[in-house]
């Protein structure tokens, strides 16, 4: 008798106080839940590092104009400061993509894809007859190429060998892709300037390959080191827009 | 009886010491979330701090930046005052910043007010009445087709390597996020400008239906410069 009851209470003693803590667990964190909030501090680290990142090419672009200052300061004579003129013009020029560049790169084409064996075996007589009249790579398709080149570092880019400036359309005329006011033809080709790899593992990942098999297009990447990214090369004139002149000491 | 009372009263005092145990376990481990909860506070009040800090230190710069351009141009115009060749070379130095990107410009030109339509909570498919990047970057090629000059989106001036992204409700221009409404300044002229967004079957009337667009004609717009890093190594060049 004595032990089978020393047993029950054994037990009992086990389970109450299991019970007891099972209870007090679960009261305590329905009463206070754990605040996630380390999202809201990581936001505000990568805003901070893009205002130090602005900080910087502030910096950098101060200390440009004031050495182009200094350097017009101390020039010697008026052809000493036209020539620094001239440097600073083609320094420009660069910059709004009216001069050629070469560096490293990357050459992405968009070119017809064979036909698998298998999967033309498989949905032979889908694509046969539809091959004409099946998806058209369209202007909202290259521009998303060119966007995600830029997206991903590139400094320069041409398509089909007309460079992408920060005017330039590119759309639909018709049947055709018109890059500002020239046609341009498939295949179609990006020349970008910058990281091979960043550019062409950058393009992957946002599935460039599958967006465009879609068109039955197959996507050829090609890195080099000595890329060449030609100058834009139409007459633009501008006739809407000055430069800001502030009032106070005209 | 008297066995069944002990029973009764070891069930007590063992539920009683478990609900304190558990009870002493769960207050040290609050406290020490507390404890890290006020110290993710202190974080981020540090951070926006800084934020803050940072913020006002590089609107300084910017305007000290503004200051030296205009010093620069000074000089320049001085120059070209007194020889022919470096009005010359002035000229071509003034279209080229401007297109650039590297110096404020103003003009006439047209406001595009992009959002996401008011009814997109309620809408059953949700995605239809969002702003997308591929719109923006639509109408945004639709400017430039009619002939702007220079276009900035939310204040973050377009430059030749300049790249448009969405991601969740904000959008990323020149890697600077920015919330909706999504505003395009664009200089030119604001005619064929309107005239190319309003074209029947064009860019206003396939976006009209789902996000909410409009256009503003306007006699003068400023756009500010672009402060970034397009950096050319020197090699770069060749040509």
């Amino acid at each position: 008798m004595l032990p089978k009851n020393r047993k029950i209470a054994f037990i009992l003693t086990i389970i109450s106080a299991i019970i007891g803590i099972m209870l007090t667990v679960q009261l305590r964190s329905n009463l206070h839940p754990i605040k996630a909030e380390s999202r809201s501090v990581s936001e505000l680290r990568t805003t901070l590092q893009k205002e130090l990142e602005k900080h910087k090419s502030l910096l950098a672009d101060i200390s440009k104009y004031n050495q182009l200052f200094y350097q017009y300061e101390t020039a010697l004579d008026t052809d000493e400061s036209v020539s620094v003129m001239k440097e600073e013009l083609s320094r420009t020029r660069r910059l709004a993509g009216l001069v050629s560049v070469e560096g490293k790169g990357a050459v992405i084409r968009i070119v017809d894809a064979p036909p698998l064996p298998e999967q033309a075996a498989v949905d032979g007589d889908l694509m046969s007859g539809d091959n004409q009249t099946s998806y058209q790579i369209d202007d909202e398709d290259l521009r998303w190429v060119a966007n995600s080149l830029f997206a991903n570092g590139a400094k320069a880019v041409s398509l089909n060998g007309h460079r992408l400036i920060s005017t330039t359309a590119i759309r639909s005329v018709g049947q055709s892709i018109q890059v500002d006011t020239k046609f341009v033809q498939p295949p179609y080709e990006f020349k970008a300037l910058g990281e091979p790899d960043v550019l062409i593992s950058g393009l992957k990942l946002e599935g460039i390959e599958e967006n465009f098999q879609l068109a039955n297009k197959k996507i050829v990447f090609e890195e080099s080191d000595r890329l060449v990214v030609p100058a834009y090369s139409e007459q633009r004139t501008i006739r809407f827009m000055k430069p800001v002149k502030s009032k106070g000491d005209q | 009886m008297g066995k069944h009372k002990f029973h009764l009263y070891l069930t007590l005092v063992t539920f009683a010491t478990g609900f304190l145990m558990a009870s002493a376990i769960e207050t040290t481990k609050f406290s020490r979330t507390q404890q890290q909860n006020s110290q993710q506070q202190e974080q981020e009040t540090q951070l926006t701090e800084r934020i803050l800090a940072e913020k006002e230190r590089n609107q300084d710069l910017e305007q000290q930046l503004l200051d030296l351009q205009k010093s620069v141009g000074k000089v320049e115009e001085e120059m070209a005052q007194r020889q022919s060749e470096a009005a010359g070379i002035l000229d071509q130095l003034e279209a080229a910043r401007m297109l650039a990107g590297v110096v404020p410009v103003e003009g006439p030109g047209i406001e595009v007010t992009m959002q996401d339509n008011e009814k997109a909570s309620e809408a059953p498919d949700v995605i239809n009445y969002i702003v997308h990047e591929q719109d923006v970057r639509l109408v945004v090629n639709e400017l430039r087709a009619a002939g702007a000059e220079a276009i900035s989106i939310n204040g973050q001036r377009l430059v030749s390597n300049s790249a448009i992204r969405c991601v969740g409700p904000t959008i990323i221009v020149n890697g600077i996020k920015s919330a909706a409404p999504f505003v395009i300044t664009a200089i030119g002229d604001p005619n064929t400008m309107e005239n190319a967004l309003n074209l029947p079957g064009g860019v206003l009337q396939s976006l009209q239906d789902f996000v909410q667009i409009d256009v503003a004609k306007k006699d003068k717009v400023q756009l500010p410069a672009f402060v970034g890093d397009v950096k050319f190594e020197t090699s770069d060049q060749i040509g």
